[in-house]
Protein backbone atom coordinates (compact mmCIF):
# COMPACT_ATOMS: atom_id res chain seq x y z
CA UNK A 1 0.00 0.00 0.00
CA UNK A 2 1.29 3.24 -0.96
CA UNK A 3 -0.76 5.98 1.07
CA UNK A 4 1.17 5.12 4.09
CA UNK A 5 4.71 6.25 3.18
CA UNK A 6 3.40 8.83 1.85
CA UNK A 7 1.52 9.89 5.15
CA UNK A 8 3.73 9.46 7.07
CA UNK A 9 6.28 11.26 4.88
CA UNK A 10 3.93 14.12 5.11
CA UNK A 11 3.10 14.08 8.98
CA UNK A 12 6.76 13.79 9.80
CA UNK A 13 7.41 16.84 7.56
CA UNK A 14 4.94 19.05 8.09
CA UNK A 15 2.91 17.40 11.74
CA UNK A 16 5.38 19.83 13.69
CA UNK A 17 4.33 23.09 11.51
CA UNK A 18 1.00 22.29 12.27
CA UNK A 19 1.28 21.87 15.82
CA UNK A 20 2.95 24.88 15.98
CA UNK A 21 0.82 27.36 14.25
CA UNK A 22 -2.24 25.51 15.70
CA UNK A 23 -0.05 26.24 19.11
CA UNK A 24 0.24 30.03 18.42
CA UNK A 25 -3.21 30.96 17.76
CA UNK A 26 -5.06 28.65 20.41
CA UNK A 27 -2.38 29.18 23.33
CA UNK A 28 -3.39 25.76 24.40
CA UNK A 29 -1.40 22.91 23.74
CA UNK A 30 -4.21 19.89 24.39
CA UNK A 31 -6.72 21.80 22.04
CA UNK A 32 -3.55 22.39 19.53
CA UNK A 33 -2.96 18.56 19.01
CA UNK A 34 -6.25 18.08 19.08
CA UNK A 35 -6.96 20.01 16.35
CA UNK A 36 -3.47 19.02 14.64
CA UNK A 37 -5.07 15.12 14.95
CA UNK A 38 -8.04 15.64 13.15
CA UNK A 39 -6.53 17.25 10.61
CA UNK A 40 -3.97 14.71 9.88
CA UNK A 41 -6.77 11.86 9.95
CA UNK A 42 -8.94 14.13 7.50
CA UNK A 43 -5.60 14.25 5.53
CA UNK A 44 -5.57 10.46 5.53
CA UNK A 45 -9.03 10.99 4.09
CA UNK A 46 -8.46 13.15 1.54
CA UNK A 47 -5.25 11.55 0.23
CA UNK A 48 -6.29 10.30 -2.58
CA UNK A 49 -8.00 13.86 -4.18
CA UNK A 50 -4.75 15.92 -2.90
CA UNK A 51 -2.72 16.33 -5.89
CA UNK A 52 0.79 15.89 -4.58
CA UNK A 53 2.63 18.52 -3.85
CA UNK A 54 -0.51 20.96 -2.67
CA UNK A 55 -0.58 18.51 0.58
CA UNK A 56 0.86 21.34 2.78
CA UNK A 57 -1.19 24.04 1.85
CA UNK A 58 -4.45 22.09 2.26
CA UNK A 59 -3.15 21.01 5.90
CA UNK A 60 -2.31 24.58 6.44
CA UNK A 61 -5.73 26.26 5.58
CA UNK A 62 -7.54 23.31 7.25
CA UNK A 63 -5.62 24.11 10.56
CA UNK A 64 -5.81 27.59 10.57
CA UNK A 65 -9.81 27.49 9.50
CA UNK A 66 -10.14 25.01 12.65
CA UNK A 67 -8.35 27.02 14.88
CA UNK A 68 -9.94 30.14 13.97
CA UNK A 69 -13.40 28.37 14.33
CA UNK A 70 -12.28 27.18 17.65
CA UNK A 71 -11.69 31.17 18.91
CA UNK A 72 -14.96 31.99 17.75
CA UNK A 73 -16.57 29.70 20.05
CA UNK A 74 -14.07 29.68 22.68
CA UNK A 75 -14.85 33.79 22.10
CA UNK A 76 -18.65 33.11 21.95
CA UNK A 77 -18.29 30.80 25.09
CA UNK A 78 -15.86 32.67 27.31
CA UNK A 79 -16.70 36.66 26.48
CA UNK A 80 -16.45 37.89 29.95
CA UNK A 81 -13.55 35.55 30.84
CA UNK A 82 -9.82 36.72 30.53
CA UNK A 83 -7.83 34.21 28.56
CA UNK A 84 -4.59 33.93 30.94
CA UNK A 85 -1.99 32.97 28.68
CA UNK A 86 -0.19 30.05 29.83
CA UNK A 87 3.11 29.42 28.06
CA UNK A 88 3.39 25.99 29.19
CA UNK A 89 0.90 23.89 27.19
CA UNK A 90 1.27 25.99 23.87
CA UNK A 91 4.88 25.88 24.43
CA UNK A 92 7.49 23.91 22.80
CA UNK A 93 9.29 20.92 23.54
CA UNK A 94 12.33 22.56 23.50
CA UNK A 95 11.79 25.14 25.35
CA UNK A 96 10.15 23.51 28.15
CA UNK A 97 12.89 21.28 29.87
CA UNK A 98 14.65 22.98 32.68
CA UNK A 99 17.56 24.94 31.35
CA UNK A 100 21.13 26.42 32.62
CA UNK A 101 20.69 30.20 33.21
CA UNK A 102 21.93 30.81 29.63
CA UNK A 103 19.60 29.23 28.13
CA UNK A 104 16.66 30.42 30.65
CA UNK A 105 17.26 33.63 29.47
CA UNK A 106 16.84 32.44 26.05
CA UNK A 107 13.70 30.33 27.25
CA UNK A 108 11.81 33.58 28.45
CA UNK A 109 12.66 35.86 25.31
CA UNK A 110 10.94 32.60 23.13
CA UNK A 111 8.32 32.44 25.07
CA UNK A 112 7.62 36.29 25.14
CA UNK A 113 7.64 36.41 21.79
CA UNK A 114 5.08 33.65 21.48
CA UNK A 115 2.87 35.16 23.97
CA UNK A 116 2.73 38.40 21.44
CA UNK A 117 2.46 36.58 18.67
CA UNK A 118 -0.65 34.91 20.14
CA UNK A 119 -1.67 38.28 21.33
CA UNK A 120 -1.67 39.43 17.52
CA UNK A 121 -4.85 39.51 15.28
CA UNK A 122 -5.00 38.00 12.20
CA UNK A 123 -3.93 37.27 9.41
CA UNK A 124 -0.67 39.12 11.06
CA UNK A 125 -0.62 36.43 13.01
CA UNK A 126 -0.38 33.74 10.62
CA UNK A 127 1.73 35.53 8.52
CA UNK A 128 4.79 35.76 11.29
CA UNK A 129 4.21 31.60 11.81
CA UNK A 130 4.36 31.15 8.16
CA UNK A 131 6.45 33.36 7.19
CA UNK A 132 9.14 34.18 9.61
CA UNK A 133 8.93 31.04 11.53
CA UNK A 134 7.93 28.04 9.39
CA UNK A 135 9.77 29.94 6.21
CA UNK A 136 6.72 29.21 4.12
CA UNK A 137 7.07 30.23 0.62
CA UNK A 138 4.86 33.19 -0.51
CA UNK A 139 2.71 31.46 -2.79
CA UNK A 140 1.67 28.80 -0.34
CA UNK A 141 0.97 31.58 2.19
CA UNK A 142 -0.45 33.74 -0.73
CA UNK A 143 -2.92 31.07 -1.52
CA UNK A 144 -3.97 29.81 2.34
CA UNK A 145 -4.88 33.61 3.33
CA UNK A 146 -6.42 34.29 0.07
CA UNK A 147 -4.01 37.79 -0.60
CA UNK A 148 -1.48 38.66 -3.76
CA UNK A 149 2.08 37.45 -3.12
CA UNK A 150 2.96 41.24 -2.27
CA UNK A 151 0.34 41.85 -0.09
CA UNK A 152 1.78 38.80 1.76
CA UNK A 153 5.09 40.34 1.89
CA UNK A 154 3.76 44.25 2.82
CA UNK A 155 1.55 42.68 5.63
CA UNK A 156 4.38 40.51 7.31
CA UNK A 157 6.51 43.67 7.44
CA UNK A 158 3.94 45.60 9.24
CA UNK A 159 3.03 42.62 11.13
CA UNK A 160 7.00 41.96 12.56
CA UNK A 161 7.05 45.81 13.02
CA UNK A 162 4.17 46.17 15.40
CA UNK A 163 5.34 43.04 17.01
CA UNK A 164 8.61 44.66 17.55
CA UNK A 165 7.42 47.56 18.75
CA UNK A 166 5.42 45.74 20.97
CA UNK A 167 8.09 43.86 22.26
CA UNK A 168 9.78 47.08 23.06
CA UNK A 169 6.93 48.95 25.03
CA UNK A 170 6.84 45.59 27.44
CA UNK A 171 10.34 45.37 28.16
CA UNK A 172 9.95 49.76 28.65
CA UNK A 173 6.74 48.80 30.80
CA UNK A 174 8.89 45.75 32.45
CA UNK A 175 11.90 48.06 32.99
CA UNK A 176 9.81 51.74 34.74
CA UNK A 177 8.22 48.65 36.90
CA UNK A 178 11.66 47.33 38.13
CA UNK A 179 12.50 50.88 38.58
CA UNK A 180 9.49 51.95 40.56
CA UNK A 181 9.79 48.91 42.43
CA UNK B 1 4.32 48.75 -8.90
CA UNK B 2 0.80 47.79 -7.40
CA UNK B 3 0.40 44.24 -6.13
CA UNK B 4 -2.13 44.69 -4.11
CA UNK B 5 -5.61 43.31 -5.52
CA UNK B 6 -7.75 46.16 -4.84
CA UNK B 7 -7.24 50.13 -6.15
CA UNK B 8 -5.94 51.59 -3.05
CA UNK B 9 -6.06 55.70 -2.65
CA UNK B 10 -2.60 57.23 -3.96
CA UNK B 11 -1.65 57.87 -0.31
CA UNK B 12 -2.50 54.27 0.87
CA UNK B 13 -0.18 53.18 -2.50
CA UNK B 14 2.92 55.00 -1.63
CA UNK B 15 2.71 53.96 1.83
CA UNK B 16 2.24 50.07 0.42
CA UNK B 17 4.97 50.32 -2.33
CA UNK B 18 7.25 51.71 0.85
CA UNK B 19 7.06 48.89 2.68
CA UNK B 20 7.14 46.55 0.11
CA UNK B 21 10.70 48.13 -0.53
CA UNK B 22 11.64 47.67 3.32
CA UNK B 23 10.55 43.93 3.22
CA UNK B 24 12.81 43.21 0.33
CA UNK B 25 15.52 44.72 2.11
CA UNK B 26 15.21 42.72 5.16
CA UNK B 27 14.99 40.25 3.82
CA UNK B 28 17.82 40.42 1.58
CA UNK B 29 21.20 39.62 2.50
CA UNK B 30 22.27 43.47 1.48
CA UNK B 31 24.11 45.54 4.35
CA UNK B 32 21.24 47.87 5.92
CA UNK B 33 21.67 51.29 7.53
CA UNK B 34 18.75 51.93 8.52
CA UNK B 35 18.73 51.17 12.10
CA UNK B 36 14.55 50.60 12.16
CA UNK B 37 15.37 48.08 9.30
CA UNK B 38 18.29 46.31 11.21
CA UNK B 39 16.12 45.46 14.48
CA UNK B 40 12.96 44.02 12.14
CA UNK B 41 15.59 41.84 10.12
CA UNK B 42 17.51 40.48 13.75
CA UNK B 43 13.81 40.13 14.99
CA UNK B 44 13.07 38.14 11.48
CA UNK B 45 16.33 35.74 12.22
CA UNK B 46 14.63 35.51 15.93
CA UNK B 47 11.34 33.91 14.47
CA UNK B 48 13.76 31.74 12.21
CA UNK B 49 14.95 30.60 15.24
CA UNK B 50 11.80 29.58 16.57
CA UNK B 51 11.49 26.47 13.91
CA UNK B 52 8.92 24.37 14.87
CA UNK B 53 9.94 21.03 16.60
CA UNK B 54 8.87 17.52 15.04
CA UNK B 55 5.42 16.20 16.43
CA UNK B 56 5.59 14.59 19.02
CA UNK B 57 5.77 11.07 19.43
CA UNK B 58 2.80 10.39 21.55
CA UNK B 59 0.25 12.70 19.31
CA UNK B 60 2.22 10.70 16.17
CA UNK B 61 1.81 7.18 17.84
CA UNK B 62 -1.80 8.01 18.60
CA UNK B 63 -2.20 9.33 15.38
CA UNK B 64 -0.91 6.41 13.52
CA UNK B 65 -2.79 3.79 16.05
CA UNK B 66 -5.84 5.49 14.62
CA UNK B 67 -5.13 5.22 11.60
CA UNK B 68 -4.56 1.14 11.28
CA UNK B 69 -7.55 -1.00 11.47
CA UNK B 70 -7.93 -2.68 14.29
CA UNK B 71 -6.87 -6.56 14.38
CA UNK B 72 -9.54 -9.22 14.02
CA UNK B 73 -7.58 -11.97 15.39
CA UNK B 74 -8.61 -10.74 19.19
CA UNK B 75 -12.29 -10.87 18.68
CA UNK B 76 -11.78 -13.80 16.74
CA UNK B 77 -10.19 -15.71 19.33
CA UNK B 78 -12.86 -14.22 22.13
CA UNK B 79 -16.02 -15.39 20.15
CA UNK B 80 -14.40 -19.07 19.89
CA UNK B 81 -13.48 -19.03 23.68
CA UNK B 82 -16.80 -17.67 24.89
CA UNK B 83 -18.34 -20.42 22.03
CA UNK B 84 -16.24 -23.07 23.89
CA UNK B 85 -17.42 -22.19 27.18
CA UNK B 86 -21.17 -21.96 26.37
CA UNK B 87 -20.80 -25.33 24.85
CA UNK B 88 -19.01 -26.71 28.16
CA UNK B 89 -21.47 -25.22 30.36
CA UNK B 90 -24.62 -26.87 28.37
CA UNK B 91 -22.74 -30.23 28.20
CA UNK B 92 -22.73 -29.86 32.00
CA UNK B 93 -25.65 -29.10 32.57
CA UNK B 94 -27.76 -31.44 30.04
CA UNK B 95 -28.69 -35.16 32.01
CA UNK B 96 -25.95 -37.96 31.40
CA UNK B 97 -27.28 -39.91 28.32
CA UNK B 98 -27.21 -43.79 29.52
CA UNK B 99 -25.22 -46.12 27.42
CA UNK B 100 -26.79 -48.26 25.20
CA UNK B 101 -24.63 -51.51 24.96
CA UNK B 102 -25.21 -52.92 21.63
CA UNK B 103 -25.89 -56.51 23.28
CA UNK B 104 -28.05 -56.56 26.21
CA UNK B 105 -26.53 -58.93 28.97
CA UNK B 106 -29.26 -61.22 30.43
CA UNK B 107 -29.63 -60.08 33.41
CA UNK B 108 -30.96 -57.09 31.61
CA UNK B 109 -33.17 -58.71 29.61
CA UNK B 110 -34.67 -60.93 32.68
CA UNK B 111 -34.92 -57.42 34.11
CA UNK B 112 -36.53 -55.83 30.84
CA UNK B 113 -38.94 -58.73 30.60
CA UNK B 114 -39.80 -58.19 34.02
CA UNK B 115 -41.16 -54.98 33.74
CA UNK B 116 -42.66 -55.56 30.31
CA UNK B 117 -44.29 -59.00 32.25
CA UNK B 118 -45.96 -56.12 35.34
CA UNK B 119 -46.88 -54.09 32.19
CA UNK B 120 -48.69 -56.35 30.73
CA UNK B 121 -50.35 -58.25 33.28
CA UNK B 122 -51.50 -54.28 34.33
CA UNK B 123 -52.60 -53.88 31.43
CA UNK B 124 -55.07 -57.25 30.88
CA UNK B 125 -56.53 -56.31 34.30
CA UNK B 126 -57.08 -53.31 33.41
CA UNK B 127 -58.60 -53.95 30.24
CA UNK B 128 -60.47 -56.84 31.78
CA UNK B 129 -61.88 -54.46 34.27
CA UNK B 130 -63.15 -52.12 31.78
CA UNK B 131 -64.67 -54.41 29.62
CA UNK B 132 -66.67 -56.21 32.92
CA UNK B 133 -67.57 -52.19 33.57
CA UNK B 134 -68.46 -51.48 30.39
CA UNK B 135 -69.49 -54.14 28.56
CA UNK B 136 -73.79 -52.82 27.74
CA UNK B 137 -72.23 -49.73 26.85
CA UNK B 138 -69.07 -50.27 24.65
CA UNK B 139 -68.35 -52.42 21.36
CA UNK B 140 -66.01 -55.59 22.08
CA UNK B 141 -62.84 -54.54 21.38
CA UNK B 142 -61.39 -56.90 18.41
CA UNK B 143 -58.25 -58.01 20.77
CA UNK B 144 -59.09 -60.57 23.19
CA UNK B 145 -57.03 -59.39 26.88
CA UNK B 146 -54.98 -62.51 26.24
CA UNK B 147 -53.62 -62.07 22.48
CA UNK B 148 -51.70 -58.38 23.06
CA UNK B 149 -48.81 -58.33 20.59
CA UNK B 150 -46.77 -56.39 22.06
CA UNK B 151 -45.12 -59.53 24.48
CA UNK B 152 -44.03 -61.15 21.01
CA UNK B 153 -42.73 -58.17 19.23
CA UNK B 154 -40.51 -57.57 21.96
CA UNK B 155 -39.14 -60.60 22.43
CA UNK B 156 -38.97 -61.43 18.54
CA UNK B 157 -36.67 -58.26 18.48
CA UNK B 158 -34.40 -59.17 21.46
CA UNK B 159 -31.08 -60.19 19.83
CA UNK B 160 -29.42 -63.48 20.40
CA UNK B 161 -31.24 -67.18 21.73
CA UNK B 162 -34.44 -66.18 22.54
CA UNK B 163 -34.66 -65.93 26.33
CA UNK B 164 -37.35 -67.12 28.37
CA UNK B 165 -39.40 -64.10 29.78
CA UNK B 166 -40.13 -64.51 33.60
CA UNK B 167 -43.36 -64.93 34.95
CA UNK B 168 -44.24 -62.00 36.92
CA UNK B 169 -45.70 -63.93 39.18
CA UNK B 170 -41.98 -65.11 40.40
CA UNK B 171 -41.05 -62.25 41.65
CA UNK B 172 -41.62 -60.45 44.63
CA UNK B 173 -42.05 -57.06 45.24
Amino acid sequence: MIMKPRFENLVDAHGGRLLQLARMMLRRGDEAEDVVQDILLKLWQQMPALEPGRELGWMLICTRNACLDLLRRRSRGRALLHLVVDGEPGSDAATDAVCPEAELIAAQRARRLREAIAAMPEPARSLLVLRDIQDIDVATVAELLDLSANQVKVYTFRARRALRQRLEEDSDNERKQEHVA
Amino acid sequence: MNGSRNMLPESEQRRFDADLEAELRVCSDRSLDDPALLADRLLRRELAAMAPAPLPARLRHRLMRRLSPRPVWPLALAASALAALVLALTLRSSPPTPTLTPTPTPDEVQQLGYALAVIGEHTQDGIRRALRHGENALDRPLLEPANLPYLDLIRSALPGPAVPLPNPQEYTR
